[in-house]
């Protein structure tokens, strides 16, 4: 019983890593141009404790979709909650399937390249960091002959290990850091704009 | 900060923790349910830098983790419940398992329109009967017999295998051992939805009976039984009225507004204008002053009051 609640933890932990946390930046972006009053992080958060709820994941053909569909669920859940209707958030909801559009090349680039991303991002890492991350996940040492190898405590590295995933991250997934287009860094009130030309038929 | 702590969990784990800190980790997990998607995300992070290693082309050197397997020290989530039940509906049914013998040959039981009704009923079976719907309920030893009159349900059956379950809705037959379903009668049509287990549909003879399982849904009408997947969204959208939630995905307005207006004797008026507009959301059925301001936002209109009827116009 439990054994088949582990694995299908694996599999839903190694699916949001292969499907979802690559699009994350996207989600992030469009959730800051289309709804400029909400909290972000608070409506990505949200949107993973649902889909660590998730029974099943299999039937979802389209997790990017399904991903962006939950976000945009929870802040028309949030503007409800809130009793006082924002025009503006409520506009928002119609945007989502141009948003989909808008941002596919970056969905095509999702993939591989994401991967190849993921090691520069190893690469960036501080020396030490660096040097424990590539061992544990590029040759696949455990954690523990790290730290004889390197001569430093296993709780040295175990620290590296969560001060460099949280790094990772942060980078994956911050859609205000460098290596984005310019146009997504815009202030909430000329991406307010930029919508409202953008709903001109 | 749950990002920092979801963090040390996901290199605790692919380290492998001990039985001690599996108790604290399940106690951080209890503590808010937010923390299990923060660490669901950590986790997928670090999954992505395992394939890394596939990437880089390195060598399946597996025995050199076997002790410490990578994201294997898995921990106890509990399974959400699709058919979750509130504490209160299971204690009650209880109390209904304990009036067995009490329990009339054959009873009525009615929703006013907006009323939803839990009934345990004698054999531990239990009902979710939707606003305005009625059901007769009559149990022998051998037989479990229930007519929908009007409206829907949703039936969790007891187990019994030499006692079927049977639930009449017109013409149309459901009939489970033990499972649970929903029957609903609109406009002529019924439509069935299960949500656990296998129920056997006909309409007529028994003979020509169709098997309906779990996710999937039948819509049976003159022109036959119809059977289809269905998505466990769906499903959940489909039954949110048990919880006294109504669900829209991409409905039209008007037809979201008949819908809501099911439960209310205060109605929702559509300018036609906005007939076809779609809406989405999940929304309290008991709300419908909140279901009409957030509709004519999004549809891009406004709320005017009249009387016993809201009005969504341009």
């Amino acid at each position: 019983m439990t054994g088949n609640g582990e694995e299908r933890l694996l599999h839903l932990v190694g699916w949001v890593g292969r499907h979802v946390l690559p699009h994350e930046r996207q989600l992030r972006k469009w959730l800051r141009s289309a709804f400029p009053a909400i909290d972000v992080d608070d409506v990505v958060q949200e949107a993973y404790c649902r889909i660590s709820e998730l029974d099943r994941f299999e039937h979802i053909d389209d997790p990017r979709r399904y991903f962006f569909r939950t976000a945009r669920n929870i802040v028309l859940e949030q503007v409800r909650r809130d009793r006082v209707v924002r025009i503006e958030a409520a506009s928002g909801l119609v945007e989502m399937e141009h948003a989909l559009d808008e941002f596919s090349p970056e969905r095509i680039a999702a993939g591989r390249s994401a991967l190849q991303r993921v090691e520069r991002l190893i690469d960036a890492l501080p020396e030490r960091a660096r040097q424990v991350f590539r061992l544990r996940k590029i040759e696949g040492v455990s954690q523990r002959e790290i730290a004889s190898r390197l001569g430093l405590t296993e709780n040295v590295v175990e620290n590296e290990v969560a001060r460099g995933l949280r790094r990772i991250l942060n980078q994956m997934t911050d859609d205000e850091r460098g290596d984005l287009p310019a146009r997504s860094r815009s202030t909430p009130k000329s991406a307010a704009s930029m919508r409202a030309t953008r709903k001109q038929p | 900060m749950i990002e920092e702590i979801a963090s040390q969990w996901a290199a605790g784990l692919d380290r492998g923790i001990l039985p001690a800190e599996r108790v604290q980790l399940d106690a951080w997990l209890a503590e808010d349910r937010r923390h299990r998607g923060a660490l669901l995300r950590a986790q997928a992070a670090m999954s992505m830098l395992d394939r890394c290693r596939v990437l880089a082309g390195a060598e399946e050197d597996e025995t050199a983790n076997d002790d410490t397997p990578p994201a294997r020290a898995a921990f106890p989530f509990a399974r959400r419940r699709l058919l979750a039940l509130g504490g209160s509906g299971i204690a009650a049914a209880l109390i209904g398992a304990l009036s067995f013998n009490l329990w009339p040959r054959a009873t009525t039981l009615g929703t006013d329109t907006g009323e939803i009704r839990r009934v345990p009923l004698a054999d531990g079976s239990l009902a979710v009967i939707n606003s305005a719907s009625e059901l007769r309920v009559s149990f022998t030893a051998n037989r479990r017999d229930v007519q929908l009159t009007r409206g829907e349900a949703w039936f969790q059956v007891a187990k019994m295998p030499d006692r079927p379950f049977t639930v009449t809705a017109g013409p149309v037959n459901v009939q489970a051992v033990g499972t649970a379903f929903s029957v609903r009668r609109r406009n002529g049509a019924t439509v069935v939805v299960v949500t656990e287990g296998t129920v056997k549909v006909w309409s007529g003879r028994e003979t020509d009976s169709a098997f309906v399982t779990a996710g999937q849904s039948a819509v049976i009408s003159d022109a036959g039984v119809k059977v289809a997947a269905l998505e466990s969204e769906t499903v959940d959208r489909q039954l949110a009225w048990r919880d006294g939630r109504i669900v829209f995905e991409d409905v039209p307005l008007a037809q979201a507004a008949a819908e809501f207006n099911g439960y209310h004797a205060m109605q929702v008026v559509v300018d036609p204008v906005f007939a076809d507009k779609s809406v989405v959301g999940s929304f309290q059925t008991d709300d419908i002053e909140g279901f009409a301001s957030a509709s004519a936002a999004m549809v891009g209109g406004r709320v005017v009051h009249d009387g016993n009827v809201i009005r969504v116009v341009p």
